[in-house]
C-alpha cells in the first residue's frame, strides 16, 4: 500500500464515522429541540366538497350540473358537500383551474369544475376533480357529449367517476327506483331514477297494484296487482307494456323477491289457507321449494345477495318478527331483537355485508333500523321524524330509501346507511313499497 | 114511630141495668182468672216466657273483620347450657377436629368456578397517585399529564379531522411555538409522513390549534416556560 493510500483510507474512514455520528446524533438532537408528543384519533368525518357553479358556461346548464352534482355527491355517504357562500376563490379567474390555498382556507379537500358548452340541441360537458393537497393538477378528468336532455345523466355519470376515484367503486347515481304511488282510489306501478327525477307509470291498469320488485338486471318488474280479482304475480318490462301473469294460485301471490341470478322468485303463496313462503320459478311460476310451513303468517320474503338465504316476516312468536332462514329450505331463525313489530325486511347488497334493514315500531310511529347479523349491531337510520317504513338499500349498500308519510311531507327519502346525517326527500306523494333498482352500467 | 115520656124512662131503666150487669159479670170474671193465674205463677213464675236454647240467646252477631294469621303459641325454649340441676356438668359438645383442619385453599378449588379466572378482579398492581407514569396529575386519558399540555393536545385533536375515505398510512409530525403568553406564533409540518391528504391535515389542525388559541390564549404555567422556548411537537397517527 502507498503511503498516500493510507491516508486516503484513513481519512475516508474518518468521514464515514462523522457521517454514522450524523446520523445517530440527528434524532437526539430532535428531542433536544422541545417535547414530542404522540397523539392518536383524528375525527373520521365525511370529504369536505366544493362544487362551484362554473362561471365560463351555459348559464342555466352550468347552474344544473352544480345542482345535480351537489345532490349527488350529498347523498352518497362520503362526501360533505361546502356551502357556496362560503368559498373565497375568484372563480371568474380560476376558471377550470384552482388556487389550492383559498379552498384550504374553506375546509374542503377536493374541489370539482366544470364548463358546460351548448350549441343547438348538443352539450359538452368537461369536468374535473382536484385534490387541495395536491395542488393545481386536476386528479380527474372527463369529457362527456350528448343531448341536452341528456345533461343530468351526463352530471351522474361524471359523479360515478368521482366515487370511484375515492372508493374503487362507482356510486349509485343514474340507479332507478320502482314503488306504488297511490291516487284516487287506484294503485300504479312507477318508475323514477333515484333522485325523483323522470318518473312514469309502469302499470296501465286501474286496480290496485302493489309490491313492485326489480329483476337484478334491471331490466324486468315483477308485482302484485288485483286486474283480475285475484292477488296474482305478474311480470312487466323495467319500460312498461303489457304484464305477464307469472303465478295465480288461489288466495295471496304476493311479495315477490327475484333470486341474485333472476331465475326464480321467493313469494308469499297462500293456496292452502295460511300465508307461507315458497320459491318459484320466475319464467311459469312453478313451485320449486317451499320455504315455511306452519300456522303462523309468514309473508315480506327477501332473497339475500349472496342467494344463501331468505328473511322474512312471521308472527309465529307473537308479533311479527324478522326471520332468515336457508334459501334451500330449512330451520328458521329470528333475527330481530327489539320491540314487538318488525316487517319488511331488505338486504344490503354491500359485498361481504350480511345486514339487514327493516321497519320498526317505535311508540307510536315506525322507524327504520339496519342489523348488522354477523355482530348484532343495530343502526338507527330514522328517528322523530314522521313514520318511515319500507326501507330499500341503493346498490352499493351506501344508502337507505324509504317511504315517509308526516315529518316533512309525505314521499321518498333517502338517508345514508349509517346513519348520519340527515334524510333527503326525493319524491314528493303517497307511496309505498319502494325498490331501489341496480346500478346503471357505466 | 114516636115514643111516650113513660116508654123512654123505661127503655134507659133496662138499658143501665143490662149495662150494669155486663160489667158486673165481666169484673167477677176477670178476677176469678187473675186469682187462678196466681196461683200458676207461684209455682212457675216464667211460666209464659218462650223457653230457646240458651246459647242462641247469648251469641253475639260476629264483627266484620280482615282475615286473621293464626297464631300458633311458640313453643317453649329450653334453655341450653342452663341445668336445673345447681351440680350437673355442663354438656360437653364433641370437638369437631376435622374443621380445625380445614384446608381453605381446597374448599376454594372445590367450589371454584373455572371461569371464574377469566372475570376482571380489578388492576393486578395499583397505580401509585401521582406517580407511576410520571405524573403528578392523574392517570385517565382526559387527566393524566400536565394540565397545560394536555389541554393543548386536546384543543390539536378538535381541529384535526381527517376523511374517512382518505387512506390513513403515515405518521406526520407537527410543532408549535408557544409564547409564555400563551398565543402561538409558528407551526410547521416538521416531518411529512408522504401522505399529502395526511399532511394537508395536520397543518389543518396546527392551524385550528393556533387560530383558537391566539383567540383565547392561556398563559403558559411559569415552570413550563423553560421547556416551550423550545418546540412542541406532535407525532399525530389516525
Amino acid at each position: 500500500m502507498l503511503p498516500n493510500e493510507g491516508v486516503k483510507a484513513r481519512a475516508l474512514r474518518v468521514a464515514l464515522l462523522v457521517v454514522a455520528a450524523l446520523v445517530i446524533a440527528a434524532p437526539a438532537a430532535r428531542a433536544d429541540d422541545g417535547v414530542i408528543i404522540d397523539v392518536s384519533g383524528a375525527k373520521r368525518g365525511r370529504y369536505p366538497i366544493a362544487v362551484p357553479v362554473a362561471v365560463d358556461s351555459d348559464g342555466a346548464a352550468a347552474a344544473e350540473v352544480a345542482s345535480i352534482a351537489s345532490f349527488d355527491l350529498g347523498v352518497a355517504g362520503y362526501f360533505k358537500v361546502l356551502d357556496p357562500a362560503s368559498f373565497l376563490a375568484d372563480l371568474g379567474t380560476e376558471k377550470l383551474g384552482i388556487d389550492p390555498p383559498k379552498w384550504k382556507d374553506v375546509g374542503a379537500y377536493g374541489v370539482i369544475k366544470y364548463r358546460v358548452v351548448t350549441a343547438g340541441d348538443k352539450v359538452e360537458l368537461e369536468a374535473r376533480l382536484y385534490e387541495v393537497s395536491k395542488g393545481t393538477s386536476a386528479v380527474l378528468t372527463k369529457t362527456y357529449k350528448g343531448t341536452k336532455g341528456d345533461l343530468r345523466k351526463l352530471t351522474h355519470a361524471w359523479c360515478n367517476e368521482v366515487v370511484k376515484y375515492y372508493t374503487g367503486e362507482y356510486g349509485f347515481f343514474g340507479s332507478r327506483l320502482t314503488y306504488v304511488a297511490k291516487k284516487r282510489g287506484a294503485s300504479t306501478v312507477m318508475v323514477a331514477d333515484f333522485d325523483g327525477a323522470n318518473p312514469y307509470s309502469v302499470t296501465r291498469n286501474t286496480s290496485v297494484n302493489m309490491l313492485p320488485a326489480w329483476s337484478p338486471g334491471g331490466g324486468s318488474i315483477a308485482f302484485t296487482s288485483y286486474m283480475r280479482n285475484n292477488p296474482d304475480l305478474y311480470v312487466v318490462g323495467a319500460g312498461g307494456g303489457r304484464p305477464k301473469k307469472v303465478a295465480s294460485y288461489k288466495g295471496m301471490n304476493t311479495g315477490a323477491s327475484w333470486s341474485p341470478d333472476g331465475s326464480k322468485l321467493a313469494v308469499t303463496l297462500s293456496k292452502d289457507g295460511n300465508p307461507d313462503i315458497y320459491v318459484i320459478s320466475a319464467s311459469d311460476g312453478a313451485i320449486l321449494t317451499r320455504i315455511t310451513d306452519n300456522k303462523a303468517i309468514d309473508t315480506s320474503p327477501a332473497w339475500s345477495p349472496d342467494g344463501s338465504s331468505i328473511a322474512f316476516v312471521s308472527d309465529r312468536e307473537g308479533g311479527p318478527q324478522i326471520f332468515v332462514a336457508p334459501a334451500g329450505g330449512g330451520a328458521a331463525k329470528r333475527v330481530s331483537k327489539n320491540g314487538s313489530y318488525n316487517t319488511t325486511p331488505s338486504w344490503s347488497p354491500a359485498k361481504g355485508a350480511r345486514v339487514l334493514a327493516y321497519t320498526t315500531r317505535d311508540g307510536g310511529a315506525y322507524d327504520i333500523v339496519t342489523i348488522d347479523l354477523a355482530t348484532g349491531t343495530m343502526t338507527r337510520i330514522t328517528q322523530s321524524a314522521g313514520s318511515n317504513e319500507e326501507p330499500s338499500w341503493s346498490p352499493n349498500g351506501r344508502a337507505i330509501a324509504f317511504a315517509r308519510t308526516g315529518g316533512g311531507g309525505s314521499g321518498i327519502y333517502i338517508a345514508s346507511a349509517d346513519g348520519q346525517g340527515t334524510a333527503v326527500k326525493v319524491l314528493t306523494g303517497s307511496v309505498t313499497g319502494i325498490d331501489w333498482g341496480p346500478a346503471p352500467k357505466p | 114511630m114516636s115514643l111516650t115520656g113513660s116508654a123512654l124512662h123505661t127503655y134507659s131503666g133496662l138499658g143501665t141495668a143490662l149495662v150494669v150487669a155486663l160489667v158486673g159479670v165481666g169484673t167477677w170474671r176477670a178476677q176469678a182468672c187473675s186469682a187462678e193465674a196466681s196461683d200458676e205463677k207461684k209455682k212457675d213464675p216464667y211460666a209464659d216466657m218462650e223457653v230457646i236454647e240458651a246459647s242462641l240467646a247469648m251469641k253475639a252477631p260476629a264483627e266484620v273483620v280482615q282475615p286473621q294469621k293464626q297464631f300458633r303459641q311458640p313453643d317453649p325454649v329450653k334453655p341450653e347450657g342452663v341445668s336445673r340441676d345447681a351440680d350437673a356438668k355442663p354438656v360437653e359438645r364433641p370437638k369437631d377436629e376435622a374443621k380445625d383442619n380445614i384446608d381453605i385453599d381446597k374448599v376454594l378449588n372445590k367450589n371454584r368456578d373455572d371461569d371464574d379466572d377469566e372475570l376482571p378482579v380489578g388492576p393486578a398492581t395499583m397505580p401509585v397517585v401521582g406517580a407511576f407514569d410520571g405524573s403528578d396529575e392523574g392517570w385517565g386519558d382526559e387527566t393524566k399529564g400536565d394540565p397545560f399540555l394536555g389541554a393543548l393536545k386536546s384543543d390539536l385533536m378538535r381541529a384535526w379531522e381527517f376523511p374517512e375515505i382518505l387512506s390513513e398510512v403515515g405518521t406526520p409530525i407537527g410543532c408549535i411555538h408557544i409564547e409564555p403568553d400563551g398565543t402561538i406564533p409558528e407551526i410547521k409540518l416538521d416531518v411529512a409522513s408522504g401522505n399529502s391528504e395526511l399532511d394537508d391535515s395536520v397543518e389543518r389542525a396546527l392551524k385550528g390549534l393556533k387560530k383558537k388559541r391566539d383567540e383565547d390564549p392561556r398563559p403558559v404555567p411559569a415552570y413550563l416556560v423553560p421547556k416551550t422556548r423550545k418546540w412542541i411537537c406532535y407525532r399525530m397517527k389516525v
